[in-house]
């Protein structure tokens, strides 16, 4: 109950305060809708079907991943050049719950980000936009909401003992897009590469998203939130032995704030 | 020969500044890593959207769209890092003119982004197929340095704006998407609002993507030699409003105090 209490107070809290920077909040309110528009400018002659896939649903799960790398990933790296590391680090309600907190936190803005996208694109450019199951589209939208949850708590944990952070962060934007097939069908790229796609749940989410845009049965969309649900367990299981790792190398190293 | 040598060496400095700190890994992964990543994401969409087989087109147009980095990321943020660094008050002290202070801050990112495009096309040769004839390539290094000298100059623009907000990162994103939006480097720019085409005819890079992609088709450079004018002045016209913005700002704070305020 404790930590379910320190959970809620750390979402609370980051939900609050992480719209103050200016970079996040390009995230999650701006790049949504600048998004949403070029994309719904490439995308404004193909069909209905593609231009919602991926020009109003492309653009909010793109900008939903920005925010996941650009806050999630680098709230660590933020709080050691805050000089608060250490602080909530021994905090006795528990560092992994307070990082899971913000993640939560910086998750509600990421969902946000793709009602903005799906709002500025469905009004600008009064195409048709297509969902043949609503079903598949809110288990979808649930299940990546939870597994970028476990993505952004996976990096927590591997940028905490990390100085490459910021660099990584902006680096990590485009490969996934590209990889998890965001923006254009993964079948674009060669065969290797669709395999590997299948290691990052995001691809999972979409196929699931695309399947309430085109429609399809259970048979056929089970697998893929199976998929998306043990992906999810499995970086969850590795955030979690990563934290335990960190913790016990920090005390050794003492080189928790150490740039 | 002396003002040459401290012109490079000014130039030299303010890159330094901004790299030194990054490790060689780090340093390849901002400057190449993330723009290549942008051009192929954003290659394979026109790929997929345009379904054209021959994707050189917008290849090139995303290609070119490259030097955004170095001008938006590399110059835009120069004023800003001396005014962090507490050195923007030194600065505005000596007796350095507006283009001596700018032009070496510009100098080495506008051939820094001629490399950037450079190995994007490399890139793209091997998994676009992308082609240009031996006998292009002079007049299109001379496209890509146009190029990049007017990105560079609108990038002293935004250095100037990140004097006047705290939000900096706010301003080079959104001009980061401009470019990517407004210079028809991903779409047709008569899909754009009619309001909206003469603002993308202001962008710089706009009619550099478009006498490069003309010169693929075969195009010669006497007869882009109009547009690379326009693409020329349009660099020189946006330096002068860098520059003055620059003076009137600098002139204002000394006045009001408030130079080194955030």
């Amino acid at each position: 109950m404790q930590s379910l209490n320190v959970l809620t107070a750390s979402a609370m809290q980051q939900f609050r305060t992480s719209i103050g920077r200016p970079m996040f909040r390009f995230c999650v309110l701006v790049q949504p809708i600048i998004f949403g528009l070029l994309l719904g400018m490439m995308y404004l002659e193909k069909s209905d079907m593609d231009f919602t896939l991926y020009a109003v649903f492309g653009s909010g799960l793109s900008t939903f991943w920005a925010s996941i790398c650009f806050s999630s990933a680098s709230d660590i790296h933020r709080e050691r050049w805050y000089g608060t590391l250490e602080t909530i680090y021994a905090a006795p309600a528990g560092f992994k719950w307070i990082v899971l907190g913000k993640i939560i936190g910086n998750s509600i803005w990421g969902f946000l980000s793709i009602c903005i996208s799906f709002s500025v694109v469905t009004l600008v450019f009064q195409k048709q936009i297509v969902i043949s199951n609503y079903l598949w589209l809110g288990i979808g939208l649930i299940l990546m909401t939870l597994s970028l949850i476990a993505i952004g708590y996976l990096f927590a944990a591997l940028f905490t003992l990390s100085r490459n952070a910021r660099v990584l962060m902006n680096f990590m934007e485009y490969p996934v897009y590209i990889l998890c097939g965001i923006l254009f069908p993964i079948e674009q790229l060669p065969e290797l590469l669709r395999y590997l796609a299948y290691g990052f749940s995001p691809t999972w989410a979409v196929k699931i998203i695309r399947y309430a845009v085109w429609g399809g049965t259970w048979n056929e969309v089970s697998p893929y939130i199976g998929g998306l649900m043990i992906l999810t367990l499995g970086y969850l299981l590795i955030s979690v032995i990563m934290f335990e790792r960190i913790d016990a190398k920090c005390r050794v190293d003492a080189t928790l704030e150490v740039y | 020969m002396d003002s040459f040598k401290r012109l490079i060496r000014k130039a030299t400095l303010s890159y330094k500044g901004l790299f030194a700190v990054m490790s060689v890994q780090q340093y390849l992964m901002v400057n190449l890593g993330s723009p290549l990543m942008q051009m192929l994401c954003f290659t394979l969409i026109a790929r997929y959207v345009y379904g054209t087989v021959d994707i050189s087109h917008w290849f090139i147009g995303n290609a070119l769209v490259l030097t955004y980095f170095n001008a938006i990321f590399g110059v835009g943020v120069q004023l800003t890092q001396e005014k962090n660094s507490g050195t923007l008050k030194l600065l505005v002290a000596s007796p350095s003119s507006g283009v001596g202070i700018f032009l070496p801050r510009a100098m080495l990112h506008i051939f820094d982004g001629l490399l950037t495009v450079l190995f994007g096309l490399v890139i793209g040769s091997l998994i676009f197929d992308f082609y240009l004839p031996i006998s292009s390539w002079p007049a299109f290094l001379l496209i890509l340095l146009v190029a990049s000298f007017s990105a560079m100059a609108f990038g002293l623009i935004i250095s100037c704006l990140g004097l006047l907000t705290r939000d900096l990162n706010l301003v080079l994103n959104i001009a980061s998407m401009a470019m990517l939006g407004l210079t028809g480097a991903n779409f047709p720019l008569d899909r754009m609002p009619v309001w909206l085409q003469p603002i993308g005819q202001l962008m710089p890079l706009t009619r550099s993507i478009e006498a490069s992609r003309s010169l693929y088709s075969g195009a010669l450079l006497s007869d882009l030699s109009g547009i690379l004018l326009g693409e020329f002045i349009l660099g020189i016209v946006l330096m002068a409003i860098g520059v003055v913005m620059f003076s009137i700002m600098t002139r204002v704070a000394v006045k009001l105090g408030v130079l080194e305020m955030f």
